[in-house]
């Protein structure tokens, strides 16, 4: 049946509102790529840029990297993330709650701060190298943290969370009573495991692939710190733009934004149609270890990991209590002192990336919540090809990397003609929040559609029904319904805008720089506690909009 | 009898699937229409159609004399109870009933005694503090009519309202659900699926079958004479038997009234057969008679056809006997009443019975063969 209630009610609004939400997205979303097309073409004029790329074997190198340590971040994510997911789902150890929570905690931390830690942490003088080379008597470290080895590591430190999260879920879902069904069929665990659990997880596993594969190919932070010389298809294109070679710049961008949409589009195809996961059965039942030896097992194990994964934030801390230029060869640092916190809220150049990251990023969520519900609404509302293709544009800035689109509304919003909808925003502070708004439109987007797919139709025609008019229904029944979904979407888009570094380091300028390029800038002056500092400051902030979006999580 | 709610030629597509044709029904200011039908049938459309949800694409909708086909559903003034209630879920039982109140602008003075009267109408007096989610299914449906009535609505609309209810729940349900409807007067359109609902509930009822109208009126009615062989069929027991008109009440051989007709399981008797057509002699038509118009009786006597017992239903006070008749073992099993109470005794499987006419049963139907089932 139709979604009859928009049918019924056709008001002028109604008609138009999708069109012009249609359009927002277009001009927002697809219009840049097309420009950066239009101008690596040389207006239509040339291929010679292409050309270059095509003749340029540093880009075809760092093709083969980006591809190669995304395929390789979805492996070694997958062998750690999966085994974790079994452990915490179906065993019962003491601790399991709060280390299961603790498990998901990478996905809340901005990228460049999981970089950061891990340098202070493993990097050449970081605190874990150190120790090792005092303990063994190197003369130099064991270790230099660079290179495919290092990017890989953090990736798959970072990234293996989409794994655990998406496999325990789907082990949440599992029909107990499917499992008892193949038991009394004869079938022995490892049957079990294999006939009838792993095939009801390929979805989950699939989807974790994905977002894995996306998210490396994506991936600005770790190769840009830990890369060196080592350079990938991010790092490139904003090599060639820091060397003013512009169109290869684009041609680079096309290039990677052309991949990432296949990479998906196959792996979309692999995935096929979803096996349907019965969601009337009852979980299995939890493993409670009995036996001493392997509850002490368990337990160490677990309590060790959770200490692993915490170690490099807890460096961060460690590091952030540091004055700049009093830690030089002891194995702990001598002094210890509040003093880089109050440069950050004492000088206002240092507290200016503070101001600025708070209000560009709220300004991008507050526009991304809008925009992406209103989408979402006009998108399942509409249906058909119109809906669709909301939905599509929506969905895009997740396909393609930040880079690409950072350099997309670089281009695009570089020139002043109205006339085309182009307007000269680069350099002034309209920029950046657009740019964060663009990149969190596919979070909130994602989170309104599940929420309002969630909601009953009838609920919205029962109000009509009561004579509520269209706003009355859209604030008393819609929203507060949907709420909770749309923060949930809220809460990640803050922090990806918050510790946003892909796109501000395209987009930035002095007076608006955000607190990930300050920290950029710290770290090459070698001020590890400032830093730090700031660093801690990203983490709490975003383990405050954590806090709000899973208590959004836990009210669905 | 004023027409109060008139459909006129109703029709209604979903892309290249028609779900509702050519559907005309008038109803009286205070009845109670019971739209009957499969699923798939077009009631649902029906209603929704009358609620404003949907737009027909032919066809117009008149509410007191008032054309309301184009009207929005916000503006049309109806109430309508949703098949799973669609209760507001943030919202606590008082807040549910209020909603239409403050939507329809209703001053605060008039909104609380008009919950209280509403809540005390469905017997939740005392009620209006609690969550929709903490309340029974029983009690979420009487909110979600309580909720539909208090804006006095000029028209009530009822979407398989008891259906979520368990089968001990859902009598009960029944009953208030027809007294309080009555108790109001409230001209009230009813979708259901289940025949004895429609007969409990509806003063008129409307038996839609493959978005086609069959027949609309009270239960006695499609019971006795029921227009086209699905209703027969679909309303109560009943076995149709394929047969040939052999004669007429007049002689002539075509009738709009009683025909002799010649059931291919009785190839030497003629049986009677009532029919709202006419037919020539000779037709083919489909003989539909009910089990309570047959007997059994043993062997010997004179008239009736002979065959076997293939099947006996024990349903309580009476019991049924499918019997495979000897000159069709072919064609259906006919189904005849075994009226215990009456002294008649149950064969046994497997028996050899003569079916006959029973004195006083009703009149068996006739219909074009073609007629759809």
């Amino acid at each position: 049946m139709s979604s009859g209630a928009s049918r019924g009610v056709v008001g002028r609004w109604a008609s138009v509102l999708p069109w012009t939400v249609g359009g927002v997205l277009v001009w927002l979303v697809g219009y840049p790529l097309l420009i950066t097309l239009w101008e690596a073409l040389g207006g239509g004029s040339t291929l010679e840029h292409f050309e270059e790329f095509a003749n340029n074997p540093d880009d075809w190198v760092a093709l083969g990297r980006s591809l190669w340590i995304s395929l390789a971040s979805v492996i070694l994510a997958g062998l750690v993330g999966i085994p974790l997911a079994f452990v915490f789902e179906r065993t019962d150890f003491p601790g399991r709650r709060v280390l299961g929570a603790l498990m998901a905690l990478p996905v809340a931390l901005p990228p460049l701060v999981g970089v950061i830690a891990f340098l202070f942490l493993y990097g050449e003088s970081g605190m874990l190298t150190g120790l090792l080379r005092r303990s063994l008597g190197l003369e130099e470290a064991p270790w230099r943290l660079v290179g495919p080895g290092a990017i890989l590591l953090v990736h798959t430190y970072s990234m293996y969370v989409y794994f655990y999260l998406f496999v325990r879920a789907a082990l949440t879902r599992l029909d107990g009573s499917m499992i008892e069904a193949a038991a009394s069929l004869g079938a022995g665990r490892l049957r079990i495991l294999r006939k009838v659990i792993l095939p009801q997880l390929r979805p989950a596993i699939l989807g974790a692939s994905l977002l894995t594969f996306m998210t490396s190919l994506g991936s600005f932070s770790a190769p840009y710190i830990f890369g060196g010389g080592y350079r990938v298809m991010t790092t490139q294109i904003v090599a060639s733009k820091v060397s003013g070679r512009q169109a290869l710049a684009q041609a680079e961008a096309i290039v990677l934004a052309l991949v990432a949409l296949l990479a998906l589009a196959v792996i979309r195809r692999f995935q096929g149609e979803e096996a349907v996961t019965s969601a009337h059965g009852i979980a299995p039942e939890r493993k409670k270890i009995v036996s001493p030896l392997a509850r002490l097992g368990f337990t160490v194990t677990g309590w060790g990991l959770a200490v692993f994964m915490l170690l490099p934030h807890l460096t961060l801390v460690l590091i952030s209590f540091v004055p700049v230029g009093t830690w030089t060869t002891e194995l702990f640092p001598p002094v210890l002192s509040t003093v880089n916190y109050q440069e950050l809220f004492s000088e206002p150049e240092r507290l200016r990336p503070i101001r600025n990251s708070l209000w560009m990023a709220a300004v991008a969520t507050f526009g991304a919540v809008s925009l992406g519900f209103l989408a979402a609404r006009q998108s399942i509302r509409r249906g058909g090809r119109l809906g669709a293709s909301i939905e599509g544009l929506v969905a895009l800035p997740w396909a393609v990397p930040g880079t690409v689109f950072a350099l997309a509304l670089a281009t695009t919003f570089s020139v002043h003609a109205p006339a085309l909808l182009r307007f000269l925003w680069v350099g002034t502070p309209i920029i950046l929040p657009l740019a964060y708004l663009v990149r969190c439109l596919p979070i909130t987007g994602r989170s309104a559609m599940a929420g309002l797919r969630q909601l009953d139709p009838a609920l919205e025609e029962a109000a009509a029904g009561l004579g509520a008019s269209t706003n009355r229904r859209l604030f008393k029944v819609v929203l507060p319904l949907v709420r909770p979904a749309l923060m949930a979407g809220l809460g990640l888009a803050f922090i990806t805008a918050l510790g946003d570094f892909v796109t501000s380091i395209i987009l930035y300028t002095y007076t608006t720089r955000p607190i990930s390029m300050e920290i950029a800038s710290a770290l090459r002056v070698q001020e590890f506690g400032i830093a730090a500092a700031y660093g801690v400051l990203l983490m709490i902030l975003s383990a405050t909009a954590f806090l709000i979006w899973g208590r959004g999580e836990a009210a669905r | 009898m004023t027409t109060f709610l008139h459909m006129d030629g109703l029709a209604k597509s979903f892309g290249d699937t028609k779900v509702l044709h050519d559907v005309s029904i008038s109803l009286a200011e205070g009845e109670v229409l019971a739209l009957l039908g499969l699923s798939g049938s077009g009631k649902t459309t029906a209603l929704r159609l009358l609620a404003g949800f949907e737009t027909p694409d032919r066809g117009s909708i008149q509410v007191g004399g008032v054309d309301v086909t184009g009207v929005a559903p916000e503006k049309r003034g109806f109430g309508m109870v949703f098949q799973h209630y669609a209760l507001f879920p943030h919202m606590t039982v008082t807040e549910n009933v209020a909603f239409g109140l403050e939507a329809r602008g209703w001053d605060k003075a008039r909104i609380a005694p008009r919950i209280d009267e509403m809540l005390a109408l469905v017997h939740l007096e005392g009620y209006g503090e609690r969550r929709v989610s903490a309340i029974s299914g029983g009690q979420q449906q009487r909110v979600a009519l309580a909720r539909a009535l208090a804006p006095e609505p000029r028209l009530l609309l009822l979407d398989e309202p008891l259906s979520n209810l368990d089968p001990a729940l859902r009598e009960k349900t029944r009953d208030e659900l027809r007294a309080a409807v009555k108790r109001v007067g409230i001209t009230t359109v009813l979708v259901t699926h289940e025949q004895e609902e429609a007969f409990h509930v509806g003063d008129q009822i409307a038996v839609l079958h493959h978005g086609r109208l069959h027949q609309v009126g009270p239960a006695a009615e499609l019971y006795h004479r029921p227009a086209t062989s699905f209703v027969a069929s679909f309303i109560g027991r009943s076995t149709a038997l394929p047969a040939t008109v052999v004669g007429g009440s007049g002689g002539s051989g075509v009738s709009g009234d009683t025909v002799q007709v010649r059931p291919a399981a009785d190839p030497d008797g003629t049986w009677p057969g009532h029919g709202d057509e006419t037919f020539e002699v000779g037709a083919e038509v489909s003989w539909v008679v009910r089990p309570e118009a047959l007997a059994l009786a043993g062997s010997g006597g004179s008239g009736g056809f002979s065959g076997t017992v293939r099947e006996i239903r024990f349903t309580g006070a009476s019991s049924f006997a499918l019997v495979e008749p000897e000159a069709a073992p072919d064609g259906p099993r006919v189904q005849v009443l075994i009226h215990e109470l009456a002294g008649e005794s149950v064969p046994s499987v497997g028996d050899k019975v003569i079916v006959r006419r029973r004195e006083g049963g009703p009149e068996p139907r006739i219909f074009p063969r073609t007629d759809e089932a």
